[in-house]
């Protein structure tokens, strides 16, 4: 067997290839002839001048730098793995974050809002309650004084007013009740 | 190797990442390989260079391969390697030329070693570069017109006659030349 058929061998592909019914699709059968034949001197052609093959020194060669190749790739392959862990895990992480900030942050301004309102509503009701107070505190401290200086009228004679009706009504109360 | 299942065993192994798998590759295609190579520069350094860089980036890409198509995809992936190589050559031709204008020197012979290479290789640079290629495709790939068509993307009837066309012109080249 010659090299050039030794090249070919195992190639399935065209040594299973029907030439004669590809160029029949093509050609009319005398055109188809003549290719036919065409073809066979041309393998007849590169039979005679067989190209040269690669030295055992090339192909040593080869095979070595095809090893380190693998080498190399199975260190990378290593290191990729951790980096696109690290990766997947920075992802994981900054999305999480991205949502918790989104979500929750929004919850926090509700509440921020609610308790906002609410502590401005609650001023404004302790206010007027402190006002309130600060009134009658007012109006008990000027009548304490009113009575510890005798005076009828204190400062407006509420309490002496108010002590003196109280009077009135019971006297009223004790003739009507002995009346019968 | 024998058949399409013995290449699949050894694909399946190269995907494993298994270095024997790849050792048996270069052992089964490197010699057609390096004929495809070899006679379309015509230069046994380029080629052998071209060859290792080949393997190298079958190692990078025989996970985006299909174990039943090998064939086809490593001579499609050899085609694409060839096509950088001319690129690279006609800038660096382009480059020099330019240079050789400006120092007014003589430009570098052209990078074939005639002296070495045999007459069909010789006849074979003589083509287009699209014809030549398509050629050595067909007699050192092993594909199927049809197989080829695909690879080139363009019409099965158009491969043939490229190829018909090519074979002609070459024997022609050969019948004529002085050798």
């Amino acid at each position: 067997m010659t090299e050039f058929k030794n090249k070919m061998n195992g190639e399935q592909s065209r040594t299973n290839e029907n030439i004669d019914r590809l160029l029949s699709k093509f050609f009319p059968p005398d055109q188809a002839q003549q290719i036919k034949t065409d073809f066979a001197s041309a393998d007849a052609l590169f039979e005679k001048f067989p190209a040269p093959n690669p030295s055992q020194q090339t192909l040593t060669d080869i095979k070595q730098r095809i090893a380190q190749r693998l080498e190399s790739r199975k260190h990378i392959s290593w290191t990729g793995v951790l980096v696109k862990t690290a990766s997947v895990a920075a992802v994981i992480v900054i999305i999480s974050a991205v949502l918790l900030v989104n979500y929750t942050g929004k919850d926090l301004t509700q509440y921020a809002k609610d308790k906002q309102q609410a502590s401005l509503w609650q001023r404004e009701e302790t206010d007027s309650d402190i006002s309130t107070f600060e009134a009658e505190i007012e109006q008990l401290k000027s009548e304490l004084l009113a009575i510890n200086l005798g005076e009828e009228n204190g400062t407006n004679g509420t309490l002496v007013n108010q002590i003196e009706q109280l009077e009135l009504e019971i006297i009223e109360t004790e003739n009507t009740f002995w009346k019968g | 190797m024998s058949s399409s299942n013995d290449v699949t065993q050894i694909v399946e192994r190269c995907r494993k990442g298994e270095p024997q798998g790849f050792s048996q590759l270069v052992d089964s295609y490197s010699s057609r390989l390096f004929g495809y190579f070899y006679r379309l520069t015509g230069n046994r350094d380029d080629s052998n260079e071209l060859l290792g860089e080949l393997f190298l980036k079958v190692v990078e890409k025989i996970g985006t391969c299909r174990p039943e198509t090998f064939d086809a995809w490593l001579f499609k992936m050899a085609s694409n390697l060839f096509a950088d190589y001319t690129r690279a050559k006609k800038r660096r031709q382009k480059m020099l030329g330019q240079m050789a204008k400006e120092t007014q020197t003589e430009t570098q012979p052209p990078e074939i070693d005639d002296y070495m290479t045999d007459k069909l290789t010789r006849q074979l640079q003589r083509l287009d570069g699209e014809t030549a290629e398509i050629i050595v495709m067909r007699y050192y790939s092993g594909l199927s017109f049809e197989e080829l068509a695909k690879i080139r993307k363009e019409p099965l009837g158009t491969c043939l006659s490229k190829v018909h066309r090519g074979l002609k012109k070459l024997r022609q080249l050969m019948e004529n030349c002085d050798d």
